[in-house]
């Protein structure tokens, strides 16, 4: 099995743990900077490690037998732009939010940006708005890979909306500008005359508590309004399930900080909340509106209140908007599909590097992986007692498949490079179809040529081929919200 | 206007003393005098030793020219009224940066450069010291040993890049722009590697930490009153006393206790050194700084490490929280130089350690459900509130 060495900012139950620590087929050196940001007893074990007390990074990675580098932040990735220049092993940059932003960065950052975009191997930003926002700072599309954050679907499980009279709006994350929550609280007070039992939950806790009490006092907003403290994860998710609306605000803080697609607007779906949210960053990939849920502009009070207003009056419509909402999340943000769908991005950068290096520490890997796809492969044949070594046949197919699949994702990529050039309007709406169909086809004669491939197995992989062109992403919004300034050490 | 000369400033106990009548505010101290700030673009540094004042003067007469240094105005026997730099430190500027800009590391090469031309014997300016004014420019302060200590490699630049994270993409730079420098470093730092087989630590006198060289000290994990401790590889640490007393002391403990589970592994030993595993983990003060609650499995952990100590005949129970390393392998307590010889039953710093966290109530409500024989042996007498307070606090 590969290692893939990690290095996010904390360790601590809301910094996706699962993106670090199961990754199918992917063993794992969760590394931290110092430390100090080692804050969860229940997280610790052998694989916790801390860059700064590397002594050598040539002998660690040899030991540890590290063949890939994954920074889970824009400036994470650069703090290891030393080391992968020491070791000569494919570095990945994931981004989630504000590291594709100018707001509140130390000196040089677009620079040094820059300099990642050249010398890093991939990037994973969370949704396909940030992905624009990279090729806007000039990163070579045919880098990126959007990788989408996912729910784990069993512990949100569905269950119907509520139809009990009751108007619960809920909304969580952290107590700053981008998300929004003031003008959350300003639409819910326009409202509060239509429906005097309607009441609003935010749970968080932030640099803003003092102003969102006060203004709540402004509104006057009384018992109607509750503002509760940072919960654990399974309060959050009793709230979530006790909502009848879940609301996100979110938009672009003044200091140009964005969103990627809050995590807590996919686990509302999820669980079947109808939700309400704004057309910021890669929520509209999430949502689409009146169909998963409602959308409106960012900033607007009106247009929040009235689609808040819309949702509390049409209570026979939201088990259609969950519905959807739900088979969204099951489709392009499942937690196991997407560790899977990473899987398959480290597999591009970690089989050439085997190549090249010709180590015999690395021939194992290989043998290992392909004796890995080739039982995936022959799962038709069922437990014909496949021999450890894989046939030549079979070695070739699995080396074309890869050498298509490369291909798509080319193509896929140019097309997205020409389409920007479109008007944005188009890029969003006729696109899709297009694309769907196009892929569709590519899909379809890559299913001829490797033969006799099971229909379900298709199937599924137009739904992951669909998934790279929609660019679908997840993006894990507590991991961005903690990330990206939390209480402590974020950047 | 006021006179700064009716300032005086004094070698005390600890640190300088100051008497300071006038209204100019003081803006920074160090070990050999304080500087006052006395308008926009002046400020006055005030020396306890007329010596260093000299040589302070001397090297900013040398350095005049070289661009960084600040203008000097005035100069008197204790006194340089010189430039203030209205500006915040490379340090600061850098703050939350992840990989130095290459317009910075430039600027430091240069400057390094400037002071080697200049044969300053001193090629070197921690972090704190460089300020950045306009346009990015650089200023060095603090020249009072540029001429007395041998620092031909930037050795505090470098430490506190570490310290910041910076010092892997400096050094990455430094390679690209000067490999000359480069490998100028690299050779000193070959050439200085630490032989802790046959070195020797100055003993810093009673209430003074240990003096080591400064050649080495990269690689320099901490110091104090006994002994000082560098990493020597991945794995290993020694650490070095100045007194062969406090060696002995710490290697019998150490020696007899290696199968006690939160005693650090020992592999080799010497006359005025321990050859240790070097404990990974955060400290158990840091830790707690980012908890919000005591968990008790902190409590049962501590608890454990007390009682063992005391069943296993050691003389002083107490586990300060700094002491305590958090590793994969569990909880790790160094510092033993006493543990047989001193005295004392109740974990007073211990205890010290968790009020200053706010965590003392919550820790001996959850020994008291725990082990309340052990509870009620702490609380017998009140806890001191403090080493110099007769104040008490019931518990």
């Amino acid at each position: 099995m590969h290692t893939v060495m990690h290095l996010n900012l904390r360790v601590d139950p809301t910094q996706y743990i699962s993106q670090i620590r199961e990754v199918p087929e992917y063993d794992y050196i969760h590394l931290i900077r110092q430390p100090k940001y080692m804050i969860d007893l229940s997280l610790l074990n052998e694989k916790v490690h801390y860059l700064n007390e590397i002594f050598s990074p040539k002998e660690y990675v040899e030991r540890n037998n590290i063949t890939l580098l994954h920074a889970h932040h824009g400036q994470l990735g650069m703090l290891l732009l030393p080391f992968k220049e020491e070791t000569n092993l494919p570095l990945v940059t994931s981004i989630r939010g504000r590291d594709a932003t100018l707001a509140n960065q130390p000196i040089g950052y677009l620079d040094n940006m820059k300099m990642l975009f050249d010398r890093g191997d991939r990037f994973y930003p969370v949704c396909q708005y940030l992905a624009d926002k990279l090729i806007a700072w000039g990163c070579p599309p045919e880098k990126i890979r959007v990788l989408y954050g996912g729910v784990d679907l069993n512990q949100f499980k569905y269950r119907p909306p509520h139809q009990r009279g009751t108007q619960n709006i809920l909304s969580i994350g952290r107590l700053v500008e981008k998300k929004g929550h003031h003008i959350l609280m300003q639409a819910f007070q326009k409202i509060r005359g239509k429906f005097p039992n309607a009441t609003l939950t935010i749970i968080g806790r932030g640099e803003l508590e003092e102003n969102l009490h006060s203004l709540a006092n402004e509104l006057s907003l009384g018992d109607s309004f509750r503002l509760l403290h940072h919960l654990p994860k399974d309060q959050v998710r009793e709230q979530m399930t006790h909502a009848d609306i879940f609301c996100a605000a979110s938009l672009e803080a003044a200091d140009g900080d964005v969103e990627g697609i809050p995590n807590t607007l996919k686990e509302a779906m999820a669980v079947g909340v109808p939700v309400v949210s704004t057309n910021h960053a890669g929520i509209p990939e999430l949502i689409t509106n009146h169909k998963e849920g409602v959308l409106v502009q960012e900033n607007n009070v009106d247009e929040l209140a009235e689609a808040l207003e819309f949702m509390l009056t049409n209570t026979e419509m939201w088990e259609t908007y969950t519905v959807a909402a739900r088979q969204k999340i099951e489709q392009n943000f499942d937690l196991v599909q997407q560790l899977q769908q990473q899987a398959e991005y480290y597999d591009e950068l970690v089989a050439p590097y085997k190549k090249d290096k010709q180590k015999s520490s690395v021939t194992p890997h290989k043998k290992d992986k392909e004796h890995k796809k080739d039982k995936e492969k022959t799962k038709q044949h069922q437990k014909k007692g496949k021999s450890k070594e894989p046939s030549k046949k079979d070695k070739k197919a699995e080396k074309v498949k890869k050498a298509q699949k490369a291909l798509i994702y080319m193509q896929q990529l140019q097309q997205q490079n020409k389409e920007k050039e479109k008007v944005k309007d188009e890029l969003v709406a006729s696109n899709k179809k297009d694309k769907k169909a196009k892929n569709q086809e590519k899909v379809k004669g890559n299913a001829e040529t490797i033969a006799s491939q099971r229909k379900e197995k298709k199937a599924q992989k137009a739904e992951k081929v669909k998934k790279a062109l929609n660019k679908i992403q997840r993006l894990q919004q507590k991991a961005i919200d903690e990330q990206l300034g939390g209480d402590h050490g974020g950047f | 206007m006021e006179d700064f000369k009716t300032i005086t400033v004094t070698k005390g106990e600890k640190s300088l003393e100051i008497h300071n009548p006038t209204s100019y505010a003081l803006i920074g101290m160090g070990a050999q005098g304080a500087v006052f700030k006395l308008s926009e673009d002046k400020c006055v540094k005030i020396y306890s030793d007329p010596v260093q004042a000299k040589m302070e003067e001397e090297a900013l007469k040398a350095g005049q020219h070289l661009p960084f240094m600040p203008v000097v105005y005035d100069k008197g026997s204790n006194y340089i009224v010189m430039e203030y730099f209205n500006a915040p430190t490379l340090k600061e500027y850098l703050r939350n940066c992840t990989y130095i800009p290459d317009s910075i590391v430039k600027k430091l090469l240069s400057i390094l450069k400037e002071l080697k031309q200049a044969k300053f014997t001193m090629i070197d300016a921690p972090l704190r010291h460089i300020f950045v004014v306009g346009n990015e420019e650089l200023k060095v302060i603090d020249h009072v040993n540029s001429f007395k200590r041998m620092h031909p490699v930037p050795l505090k630049l470098l430490r506190d890049l570490k310290i910041i994270l910076l010092k892997d993409s400096f050094l990455a730079q430094v390679k690209n722009l000067e490999p000359d420098t480069f490998s100028e470093w690299d050779n000193y730092f070959k050439q200085n590697s630490l032989d802790f087989r046959n070195i020797t630590v100055l003993s810093g006198g009673s209430g003074n930490g240990v003096k080591v060289d400064s050649a080495i000290t990269q690689t320099l994990i901490g110091k104090g009153h006994q002994g000082a401790v560098y990493r020597v590889s991945e794995e290993k640490c020694v650490k070095l006393y100045g007194k062969t007393e406090h060696a002995n002391q710490e290697k019998k403990v150490l020696l007899s206790s290696q199968d006690l589970p939160f005693i650090p592994k020992v592999f080799e030993t010497g006359p005025n050194y321990i050859l240790m595993e070097y404990l990974l983990g955060p400290d158990l003060n840091t830790f707690l700084k980012k908890q919000s609650v005591l968990s008790e499995e902190i409590t049962r952990r501590l608890l454990y490490i007390l009682k063992t100590m005391e069943k296993s005949g050691f003389k002083q129970i107490d586990a300060p929280l700094r002491h305590i390393i958090i590793t994969k392998d569990g909880f790790k307590l160094v510092d033993h130089v006493y543990s047989f010889s001193r005295e004392q039953k109740r974990p007073l710093e211990l205890f010290k350690d968790l009020r200053e966290r706010n965590f003392l109530d919550s820790f001996l409500e959850q020994v008291k459900e725990i082990d309340p024989d052990t509870h009620a042996e702490w609380t017998k007498t009140p806890i001191p509130l403090d080493e110099n307070d007769n104040t008490l606090v019931q518990s």
